[in-house]
């Protein structure tokens, strides 16, 4: 038995001659919100369809809360709510008749008050054809889906696809709820505030394969900090020169405007601006996008 | 199972009526057409004189029109084998592949069901809805046979031909389900089966009257076919192969979808899921 809830181990997907995944390794634990990061085309939407027995791996295992999802895939299934990155359903259905066909299909099933109250959250109307409904509020729809049963496991590819602002931050709402209830969430995204606003830990895949996986804030706390430091006065270049975790990236407005690379302690910048006339002073953390484009830019720089 | 059924049964509800009751009148006004051509025997033997050997074998060739079998057969079950043929394919590659297509197979194969409960509740409900218009199309003719007494039959005989009929599209069905999961798409699928329908027709038709045909004849679904001929006896032997390659062609379609990707955009084609040494599943 194992602490994981999601394990894959050494996964190669091949499509033809395009190898999909490269030897993905990663594990998941019980409770946390998962990001899974990465451009389209990096593996994300393979990674969770293999997890749910839709694809089939060429190698490597998979351990769904001990399960294997290829030996037993209806195990998996039952504790599993998933929302597929490309959303399709039947648009003869009204949103209440899918979630009602979608509920017969499971026997842990949450009550139909907890799904109207939520579809009021989302301001669904559940009586439209599903054909007639905008993007938006099919994804909410598939969103609705992923409730259905009592599960402790959500895959949700792209939660906020097609939603208005109000509306995502509306959705993260929900999902950060779900997790508090100890349900774990996976899911997929490419819009990174989103995954710095809920998840607990990120994974980042590139071409197939996981490069990074860390808390969210110690991803961010690893990477460099950038200030933009104006003074009254010019200031000699070489003042910054005893601080070994100082870079200076650009000097400008004759000397006056400095922006700074600091890997680290802030002490010894502060106590050196400390000995000049500063007009301004910003300090700008970076966001978890500009982690990630870094990952993505390195891999562009070595192609 | 039966939630994925009955879904599919009560979506192809207009279509079993539509066909249903369609056929049903056309079969019950048959007889009161064959009534009122009867008095025109001998116009209509010369006119069919004219005709050449070619255009008859189409109809049933052997077949004599004045006999009410014959004109049965003649007027209904030597074409419609064909028009219901492409329904049933038209039926079958919309089951499966076609879903995955849209995308919407996606979301019911990642609920707690398996491929198998998929694909057999589908083709049931497919197989009921061709079932349930053949009965009304039976129902039909059997009103149309109680209403007159120029016909020699009884509603027991009447049935013969409708088994026949559904074994050759049960067979169609099936080879159109079975191409769906090798062929790259649905429409592929759909092509190729109606086209195997359509030479079916032309070959079994024309084996009538050019022997040398007669070798591929027997790999011609429509051989094995004996619509309004089954009315003086139906032929087991002929039933028996139609079922059986139906049967055969079923079971591959449903190991193949087993063993398969669920299709997606790009995700290739001609690509029938065989195990390779190594893979994990």
């Amino acid at each position: 038995m194992t602490d994981a809830i999601i394990e894959l181990t050494n996964l190669h997907k091949y499509y033809g001659k395009l190898h999909a995944l490269r030897g993905l390794n990663l594990t998941v634990r019980p409770g946390e919100v998962f990001g899974f990061l990465g451009p389209n085309g990096a593996g994300k939407t393979t990674t969770i369809r293999c997890m749910l027995d839709l694809i089939r791996p060429n190698r490597g295992t998979i351990k769904i809360m001990g399960f294997n999802p290829q030996q037993a895939p209806q195990r998996v299934k039952a504790r599993v709510g998933y929302l597929p990155g490309d959303l399709a359903m039947e648009g003869d259905f009204t949103p209440r008749k899918f979630l009602r066909h979608l509920r017969k299909l499971r026997k842990d099933t949450r009550s139909w008050e907890e799904l109207l109250e939520l579809a009021g959250r989302l301001d669904l109307s559940l009586d439209q054809k599903i054909e007639t409904l905008s993007q938006g509020n099919r994804q909410k729809v598939g969103l609705l889906s992923c409730f259905i049963g009592r599960v402790p496991l959500m895959m949700l590819d792209e939660p906020t696809l097609g939603l208005d602002p109000l509306m995502q931050q509306e959705v993260l709402n929900i999902i950060r709820e779900e997790a508090d209830q100890g349900t774990t969430i996976f899911f997929s995204s490419h819009i990174l505030s989103e995954v710095q606003k809920i998840a607990d830990r990120v994974g980042i895949i590139r071409q197939g394969a996981l490069v990074e996986i860390a808390q969210t804030d110690d991803l961010i706390n690893r990477a460099l900090t950038r200030a933009s430091v104006q003074f009254a006065e010019p200031v000699p270049e070489d003042s910054f020169g005893h601080l070994a975790n100082i870079k200076i990236l650009r000097i400008n407005d004759e000397q006056r405007t400095f922006t700074l690379e600091i890997a680290g302690e802030m002490d010894g910048l502060i106590k050196t601006l400390a000995q000049f006339p500063v007009r301004d002073l910003a300090i700008h953390r970076p966001s978890l996008e500009e982690v990630f484009l870094k990952y993505y830019k390195d891999d562009q720089g070595e192609e | 199972m039966l939630t994925l059924f009955s879904r599919k049964l009560y979506k192809n509800g207009l279509m079993i009526l539509g066909w249903g009751l369609g056929l049903a009148l056309l079969g019950y006004f048959l007889f009161d057409i064959y009534e009122s051509m009867f008095g025109m025997n001998i116009d209509l033997q010369q006119m069919l004189a004219a005709f050449p050997e070619e255009m008859l074998a189409f109809f049933g060739g052997d077949v004599d029109i004045f006999d009410p079998a014959g004109f049965i057969h003649l007027e209904f079950f030597s074409y419609i084998q064909v028009i219901l043929g492409i329904v049933a394919v038209s039926g079958a590659t919309s089951l499966i592949v076609k879903k995955e297509e849209e995308g919407s197979l996606e979301l019911i194969l990642a609920q707690p069901v398996s491929r198998s409960t998929v694909f057999w509740s589908q083709l049931a409900a497919l197989i009921l809805t061709l079932v349930l218009i053949l009965v009304i199309t039976w129902g039909g003719f059997a009103l149309g046979l109680a209403s007159t007494d120029s016909f020699d039959l009884d509603q027991g005989q009447l049935v013969h031909p409708f088994i026949s009929l559904f074994a050759v599209l049960l067979l169609f069905l099936s080879l159109a389900l079975l191409l769906s999961m090798i062929l790259p798409t649905s429409g592929a699928a759909s092509m190729v089966s109606n086209l195997v329908i359509i030479a079916s027709f032309f070959i079994t038709s024309l084996a009538q009257i050019d022997d040398r045909l007669e070798g591929l004849n027997r790999f011609s679904p429509m051989r094995y076919y004996q619509g309004g001929r089954a009315l003086s006896g139906l032929n087991i032997g002929h039933l028996l192969i139609l079922l059986g390659v139906s049967l055969a062609f079923l079971l591959l379609a449903w190991l193949l979808f087993e063993k398969r990707d669920l299709r997606f955009s790009g995700t290739g084609w001609l690509r029938v899921a065989i195990r390779r040494k190594g893979d994990s599943f």
